[in-house]
């Protein structure tokens, strides 16, 4: 009787290690609070292991893609009720080092952002996951329940939608500005 | 190639356009790659969340996930017509302040099953018990997930217990010989202390009716207390530095002696609870030489548990005629540990909590309910009440079951849970404490 599990407590300690800091920092970035993103990482892990009699799986690929699906549901459940707190203006909020950068190249951030707001949800997602989440392609698409191929294709319109936003932001940059950026 | 260099190259690729540019392109790129916010991700929250996982994890694979829930005693729904010695080994938890919190609320799992003083224990895997309706007053509102169910392991004894139990050189401080077991539990339960180990001895007459004496050895005061029926009869002081009061023979001879001088008769009469103590460890030999142990959950010495502050929209069970019904919402989360202290007396047991100035509050004995059925035939009103500041305490909870000599046979328990007092509105004129278990019988 009962349920053979697929990994020893330690072992479950030990992938935890692994994955805690990016699944809390996964949370963080699309809601943007602390206190919540810990309740919410903190979740993922439960709903893990309660569940982890029907993770077969021993590839660790696998197992932080099941992870991020999780973190990716509850987000989903916290944005239902919640606004999205994490908005393109606190990646470039004045005061930011990121901010402080740019200014230094001339760039306002304020345009910067404009720019980012084309994009549209989905577009700023897949970045985010590429770019901020380090998350393959493949991992990607399972979180997104798209096709690996759907994911490339998304992600090289996201990018070419952000290189004509580019495009027309440095034309309007260049100007404007009198100065060599 | 790394994330900033990829974007790059498919970005000018994508819109030639840009190639000329690529300082701008590339600080803002880089801005996207580094400005991810900072997440203020926090060790400690880390460290504290994985010491939880772990608690609930079970311990070695492939496991049964079934050993690490609780379930009903079978001895006692198993026919008591045969003569059995009913072994009761009853520890109490140290008082101590400076206790590692329970996980909550999650309930401990049990765990090195292969570590005790009694060798290695077979799991029985019964199911888990019902609880029992009854009492009332200002514990009669409870809250409760509906799978929620007593937390009771059920053990076989190997035949060769007795010599596997090593008994203790010297009074015990915090673990003693045939306790060491729960001493097991309690470290598993991040317990840091046991003080007291009490024996109580059963004669299960063959008539099917019981009395019980219970001889209780109490480590921090180095004396032996006898109980009939949980009332304190007499305290005597022993000798510190001797193991001799651990043996069996010592203690059930001087549960006769007790017996005798009391003019206890240790055949017939009425069954009685087994114990006002909470860490409960249940052996019996019967005649079939095949012993069970069991273990109740055992209190811990303090408790953390995060809460948020607003609690609604959470099915509430309540006695009576109405349903609460509460939203939950995402109030400021409350982080609060309170130490426990214990207290016992010939009439009750009961634990309050200190420091903190959410102090609550009381436990007694008696009065058991259950948290997931209804009254028949009552009307279910929903309504909306507001609630008090919730604080931390241990519900007292029990669950018995009927022997075949109709006697009830009662295992206790507490549960961490949250208490809330209801305001009381025009619409809801009753004053009612609710009660939230935070454990439930699945992590």
């Amino acid at each position: 009787m009962g349920t053979k599990l697929c990994m020893t407590r330690e072992e479950f300690g030990q992938r935890y290690d692994h994955h805690i800091k990016e699944i809390y920092d996964f949370c963080y970035y699309r809601v943007g609070h602390k206190a919540t993103a810990e309740d919410i990482a903190s979740e993922v892990f439960f709903k893990a292991l309660r569940a982890l009699d029907r993770f077969d799986d021993r590839d660790p690929a696998a197992f932080r893609g099941w992870l991020f699906t999780i973190a990716r549901n509850l987000v989903n459940d916290h944005h239902r009720t919640k606004k999205p707190t994490v908005e393109l203006q606190h990646v470039f909020a004045s005061n930011s080092p990121s901010a402080e950068r740019l200014a230094d190249l001339g760039i306002d951030t304020a345009r910067l952002h404009e720019a980012l707001k084309e994009l549209d949800d989905t577009e700023w997602e897949i970045i985010r996951l590429r770019v901020w989440d380090d998350l393959p392609h493949a991992e990607i698409a399972a979180l997104l329940d798209l096709s690996e191929g759907a994911v490339k294709m998304r992600y090289g319109r996201s990018l070419k939608k952000l290189a004509s936003l580019l495009a027309a932001l440095l034309l309007l940059l260049t100007s404007t500005h009198t100065t060599t950026l | 190639m790394n994330t900033l260099e990829a974007i790059m190259a498919d970005l000018l690729e994508l819109e030639p356009s840009l190639k000329g540019k690529e300082p701008q392109v590339r600080a803002i790129v880089a801005a996207i790659v580094k400005a991810k916010p900072d997440t203020q991700f926090d060790q400690t929250f880390a460290d504290k969340l994985k010491a939880q996982l772990l608690v609930t994890a079970p311990d070695g694979a492939p496991a049964t996930r079934r050993a690490w829930y609780f379930s009903v005693p079978a001895w006692s729904l198993a026919s008591a017509s045969a003569a059995a010695l009913l072994l009761v080994v009853v520890t109490q938890l140290d008082m101590q302040q400076n206790s590692t919190p329970i996980a909550t609320p999650h309930l401990p799992q049990m765990a090195h099953l292969a570590r005790n003083g009694f060798g290695t224990l077979q799991f029985t895997g019964n199911t888990p018990a019902t609880m029992e309706r009854g009492g009332g007053g200002e514990e009669s509102t409870r809250l409760a997930d509906d799978s929620w169910t007593p937390t009771v392991y059920e053990f076989i004894l190997p035949s060769n217990w007795m010599e596997n139990v090593q008994l203790p050189t010297e009074a015990p401080v915090y673990t003693v010989g045939r306790g060491s077991i729960a001493a097991d539990i309690s470290s598993m339960l991040n317990l840091d202390a046991l003080r007291n180990l009490n024996l109580s001895v059963y004669n299960v007459s063959a008539e099917n009716s019981e009395r019980n004496i219970s001889v209780s050895y109490d480590t921090a005061n180095d004396n032996l207390s006898m109980y009939f029926n949980n009332v304190l009869y007499q305290t005597e002081e022993l000798p510190t530095a001797d193991a001799t009061w651990l043996s069996e023979e010592v203690l059930i001879g001087k549960a006769r002696q007790y017996a005798e001088q009391y003019g206890i008769p240790l055949e017939g009469g009425t069954s009685g609870e087994i114990s006002d103590q909470y860490l409960v460890l249940y052996a019996r030999a019967n005649a079939q030489e095949r012993r069970t142990l069991a273990a109740t959950i055992a209190p811990p010495t303090a408790v953390t548990v995060t809460f948020r502050k607003t609690i609604d929209n959470l099915p509430v069970y309540r006695h009576g005629e109405t349903q609460i019904t509460l939203t939950p919402t995402t109030g400021e989360l409350i982080s609060l540990t309170a130490p426990l202290n214990w207290h016992t007396n010939a009439a009750s047991t009961y634990a309050t909590l200190t420091d903190t100035e959410q102090i609550a509050t009381y436990f007694r004995w008696g009065g058991t309910v259950d948290p997931t059925t209804w009254y028949p035939g009552q009307t279910v009103i929903k309504q909306q009440v507001q609630l008090e500041q919730p604080t931390l305490v241990y519900n007292y909870q029990s669950v018995c079951t009927e022997q075949s000599n109709g006697a009830a046979q009662c295992n206790t328990y507490l549960v961490p849970s949250l208490s809330a007092t209801v305001i009381p509105t025009e619409e809801y004129l009753f004053r009612n404490d609710i009660i939230i278990p935070l454990s439930t019988n699945q992590p």
